[in-house]
């Protein structure tokens, strides 16, 4: 830790050593039409190897710049390229204005996250970073955002039924994954088996971009273990006089017969700004390729809005509410369905940009989500002797502070988050064969609680060919629960959980240091390592007897586990240039101690308590397990009318030391086996896909053809009596249409050929033999107004 | 040129990288290392006067002169326990201490133990006909076959200990026969019959299994074959006539305790190798 700290105060000092400079340039970039500040656009100074980005005022400075002749390129995917000749003299502080052309260009995540890796400031990181913006989600028939992220490299999801899908990062899943919105919020979802993991609480259409870091590196967002996703809803807005525009949406599904809408008014002026609206779906069950009908019908709203104000130029206060709705979602994967879910999800944030010596800018965001989920069987077949209903009630608040200094080529951060998360709630059941008589009720979770405060730094500058960047992080972690109890009316107590204590403390270290080295302009590669810890969530402390896992087992939670460590290390190559296109290849290996994962209990010690397990699992920690993968991403330049899009990735995971049962033709279990690097469970397949697009008339129409070609997927846990599954290869079209700037269209048909297959990561149907497998052909359009 | 061998050199590198990742990926699966221990496996068979039983056949007659047959037998014993010439003993109970036995259901026929048993020779074998009733909780079984052997609520609640099924001639009929439903469970103290229940009463009874005597030797799997006669549920202490009790005794704890005064010569062992 102190050699860690030593290196950043070391890069921190040698970056303060280069800055000899006598000249500044500063300035404004603006929108040439509408003449709005334009945010995020990069500016770069290619001779002196300095890049930074704009504002949310369109501000841009670079101090202490030697005297001479400069060229400054400025540019924003949504604008053209802009190059600047300048000539900075002793003493000078140059004040540019600088207006940009808007470009319609075909947006990829590929190309956004690699176009110029030179002159990015993002894409510098020496890790995978990826963004996706609103223009890209629009071109997609995705439901939810687990749905959307899947089609990307290294990036699956857990489908339990029509919506809901739970993302999975290069294998990491759940909570070794970190998920916020804007910047810092946190959701606690209310389903113990994950109906509602945290990115379905935010409707997709609300996304202005998602930023996904992979690997345990981004520690300023969290505790991070194998990657982090950053949902952004909220965008400060300044409109020099007052001014209001009305969006709206409307999209059909085929399959589904289902529609979405939105409608959302937004505007004010260089004092505040404001948005209110919501959005609506409902969508049918679907059909897969083989004609079956998948019960996964949903309806789901939201409505809410934001206020902003801009105290003074620099200091912005902005107010956040929005209440989202889930009403009869089904989840043919699971024992129950989503009844009814109300959240609301409430945020206060304040930005100030001080620009005073070296303190750059102060954030602090406070946050309340508040989740209410109502689960029940009563649309499950009759045949079933007991109705149960779940009801839970989970929320998770918080703040988090931070603070930048800025530093020439380089930004120290250093901030603070805290969360506190509680949940509540019970399991009633009543037996249909005795009607009338006493209800037994289960708590699933009684005033559990995790409470996690961290300390942040991060330091990345650059030097000469050299991006540097290194941070860490510490976690006071404490978790607690009420006596987990079963009781019948009849009979009293009739279940207790035992534990010495149910208290858990940890003390959890990250930390990490990478670097990218740019051969020229063209060639750069990257190197990093880091460590993540992440405490045990709530499931896997408290969680009482219910299947939540992949298996068909009811899960029983540990308070005594130890936390998980990730070692990582990725290797990056990425090439740019503008006549052959970008291309990324990455490697990483990952060791992960005190990994946890469930393992079997015998029924002697506990039951299972749900219909249709095998048994009982309890969360313990299982030795060292690795994960190693690769990815590869190339895109042509974005320049070519015929584009091309290809991507490739694969993990794979093993558990140095596991064991499983020895099952006879009985189904008793009579033994047991020790079983070395077993895989781990859920890794999904390789997997490539390859897009082609043409852009008509400059870019106004863009059709696009995709098809994805996923392995079979043989290395299986055997520990875990993991499935395999086939490969599969699919194939779809969609278009963008950019009709006037008061209309566009978005469409296509998923799934041509109407494959039946399925996803290796689909859970099973409950009850049945029967994978469940993804939507067939299905054709969608989505129109967008706007005024 | 060079600049050209160098990026070759570094793409080298990373390929290299990434196959050496993915290598190292052998499988090795271990046998199960458990030197010394052998194991046990129970076969259980139901025999009326020593022979398997025809189910469904009016061809049976017990003690009280009962003429009857059987549909099905359903039961639970648990708490198995090997006692061994030393004196020390083993109770099953590593994965499963209640055993779901099911004349309908041939995959219960056969209990091949998970637990290691430690080799010599062990004098006899007991277990508890039934559950024992701190192990006897409602709702303990969710799924098929046990949990359909649940025992009403408002008579105690938890499970059967046995549900043996079949039809007799009541005295004075020829043909037409009527069903027993010979079923054990908690027995209930009634202050008034049948509304008012005051206490519970634990019917389930231990049974020691007359020469059970065996040897098991590292690595063997001992094969203990479980027989329940039938016939003795109705006889020795008590003669059950059926003419008498009717076919539902669960809320007759005369008749239940008779029945469990019965059960004790109901089983006998033969060790089979």
């Amino acid at each position: 830790m102190k050699r860690f700290f030593s290196l950043v105060f070391l890069l921190f000092a040698l970056n303060s050593g280069f800055s000899q400079g006598v000249g500044t340039i500063a300035g404004i970039i603006s929108d040439s039409l509408t003449k709005k500040p334009v945010e995020n656009a990069e500016i770069v100074i290619p001779k002196v190897d300095l890049a930074t980005i704009s504002d949310a005022s369109g501000y841009f400075q670079f101090k202490n710049i030697k005297p001479g002749d400069y060229e400054i390129v400025i540019k924003h995917l949504s604008y053209k390229t802009k190059k600047k000749n300048i000539e900075l003299k002793d003493g000078q502080i140059l004040d540019l204005t600088v207006l940009l052309f808007t470009e319609m260009r075909s947006l990829s995540e590929f190309i956004l996250t690699q176009n110029s890796q030179r002159e990015n400031l993002i894409s510098r990181l020496p890790y995978i970073q990826t963004t996706v913006v609103q223009s890209t989600l629009k071109q997609s028939s995705a439901g939810g955002i687990g749905d959307f992220l899947r089609g990307s490299a290294n990036i699956s999801g857990i489908r339990k039924g029509g919506t809901g899908i739970d993302p999975v990062v290069r294998g990491f899943k759940f909570s070794q994954l970190n998920v916020i919105t804007d910047n810092g919020q946190k959701i606690e979802g209310g389903c113990p088996n994950r109906m509602d993991p945290s990115v379905s609480h935010i409707d997709i259409e609300d996304i202005k971009r998602i930023e996904i870091f992979k690997g345990p590196y981004a520690l300023r967002y969290g505790p991070n273990f194998g990657g982090t996703l950053n949902l952004i809803t909220v965008s400060e807005e300044k409109h020099k006089k007052f001014e209001i525009n009305v969006d709206a949406m409307a999209g059909f599904q085929s399959n589904r017969n289902g529609m979405k809408n939105k409608l959302s008014v937004k505007g004010g002026n260089n004092a505040f700004f404001f948005g209110v609206g919501g959005n609506y779906k409902q969508y049918g069950n679907y059909l897969d390729g083989n004609g079956n009908k998948v019960k996964s019908s949903y309806t789901k709203y939201n409505f809410g809005g934001y206020a902003g104000f801009h105290i003074s130029e620099n200091h912005t206060v902005t107010f956040k509410y929005d209440e989202s709705k889930g009403r009869n979602v089904d989840f043919p994967a699971l024992s129950m369905d989503e009844r009814k879910d109300d959240t609301r999800l409430m945020s206060l944030d304040y930005k100030g940009i001080f620009k005073i010596g070296i303190l750059d800018f102060i954030t602090l965001k406070l946050y309340d989500s508040d989740v209410k989920h109502q689960m029940d069987n009563k649309n499950r077949p009759v045949s079933d002797t007991v109705v149960a209903v779940s009801d839970i009630s989970a929320r998770n608040s918080g703040l988090r502070f931070e603070t930048g200094l800025k530093t020439d080529g380089g930004t120290l951060f250093f901030g603070a988050d805290f969360e506190n998360i509680t949940k509540d709630g019970e399991r009633v059941k009543s037996m249909i064969l005795q009607p009338g008589l006493p209800v037994k009720k289960e708590k699933l979770w009684n005033n559990a609680l995790i409470r996690n405060t961290g300390i942040f730094t991060q330091y990345s500058g650059a030097f000469l060919s050299w991006d540097i960047i290194a941070s860490a992080r510490i976690d006071f972690n404490y978790g607690n629960s009420g006596e987990i109890v079963v009781t019948a009316p009849m009979q009293g107590e009739i279940y207790k959980y035992s534990t010495d204590s149910i208290t858990s403390k940890y003390v959890n270290f990250s930390f990490n240091a990478g670097a990218t080295y740019h051969l020229n302009e063209n060639f750069a590669i990257s190197f990093s390592a880091g460590s993540g810890t992440r405490s045990p969530d709530m499931v896997e402390r408290f969680i009482i007897l219910l299947p939540v896992g992949y298996d068909k087992f009811d899960y029983l939670g540990n308070p005594k586990l130890k936390p998980e460590t990730n070692n990582q290390v990725d290797l990056t190559f990425k090439f740019t240039n503008e006549r052959y296109g970008l291309m990324q290849v990455n490697g990483f290996y990952s060791f992960i101690n005190d990994y946890i994962t469930g393992q079997r209990v015998p029924p002697s010690v506990q039951k299972p308590l749900t219909k249709g397990v095998l048994g009982v699992k309890r969360f313990e920690n299982a030795g060292n397990a690795r994960m190693r993968g690769f990815e590869f991403v190339y895109s042509s330049p974005v320049e070519f009318r015929l584009g091309t899009d290809i991507s490739a990735a694969f993990t794979y995971g093993t558990i140095d030391n596991s064991s499983r049962y020895i099952i006879n033709e009985d189904g008793q279990v009579t033994g047991d086996e020790e079983i070395v690097n077993d895989a781990l469970a859920e890794i999904p397949p390789f997997e490539a896909t390859v897009k082609l697009k043409y852009r008509f008339f400059k870019g106004k129409f863009v059709p696009e053809f995709a098809v994805r070609m996923v392995a079979a997927q043989n290395h299986v846990s055997l520990s875990q009596d993991e499935q395999a599954s086939p490969g599969f290869v699919t194939a779809k079209f969609y278009f963008k249409y950019y009709f006037n700037k008061h209309l566009s269209i978005t469409g296509g048909v998923n799934n041509i050929f109407n494959k039946a297959y399925f996803e290796h990561l689909n859970r099973n149907i409950i009850g049945e033999n029967y994978e469940l497998y993804e939507p067939g052909r299905n054709f969608w359009i989505n129109l967008y107004f706007k005024i | 040129m060079i600049r050209r061998s160098k990026y070759v050199a570094i793409a080298g590198i990373v390929v290299f990288i990434l196959f050496a990742s993915l290598s190292g990926c052998n499988k090795n699966n271990k046998p199960p290392e458990q030197p010394g221990q052998g194991k046990i496996a129970f076969h259980f068979k139901h025999l009326i006067n020593g022979q398997p039983i025809i189910y469904d056949s009016l061809m049976y007659t017990n003690a009280a002169g009962n003429k009857y047959m059987v549909n099905e037998i359903q039961y639970f014993i648990s708490d198995v326990t090997l006692y061994k010439n030393d004196g020390s003993e083993k109770m099953i109970k590593d994965w499963q201490r209640i055993y779901y036995v099911d004349s309908d259901l041939d995959n219960t026929w056969n209990w091949e133990v998970y637990d290691d048993i430690a080799p010599g020779t062990y004098d006899s074998i007991s277990f508890i006909f039934g559950i024992p009733d701190e192990e006897n909780i409602s709702f303990m079984y969710v799924n098929p076959p046990e949990r359909d052997m649940f025992w009403p609520e408002y008579l105690g609640g938890g499970y059967h200990y046995m549900k043996l099924n079949g039809k007799w001639l009541e005295a004075g009929q020829t043909w037409q026969t009527t069903p027993f439903d010979f079923h054990l469970g908690r027995g209930q103290i009634y202050y008034s019959y049948p509304d008012s229940i005051i206490g519970f009463i634990d019917n389930s009874f231990r049974v020691s299994l007359p020469a059970s005597e065996f040897t098991i030797s590292a690595g063997q799997t001992k094969d203990i074959e479980i027989k329940m006669n039938v016939e003795n549920w109705f006889k020795d202490p008590h003669l059950f006539n059926l003419d008498v009790y009717g076919g539902y005794i669960m809320q007759n704890q005369e008749a239940m305790q008779m029945a469990k005064e019965n059960g004790h010569n109901v089983f006998s062992v033969r060790v089979l190798k």
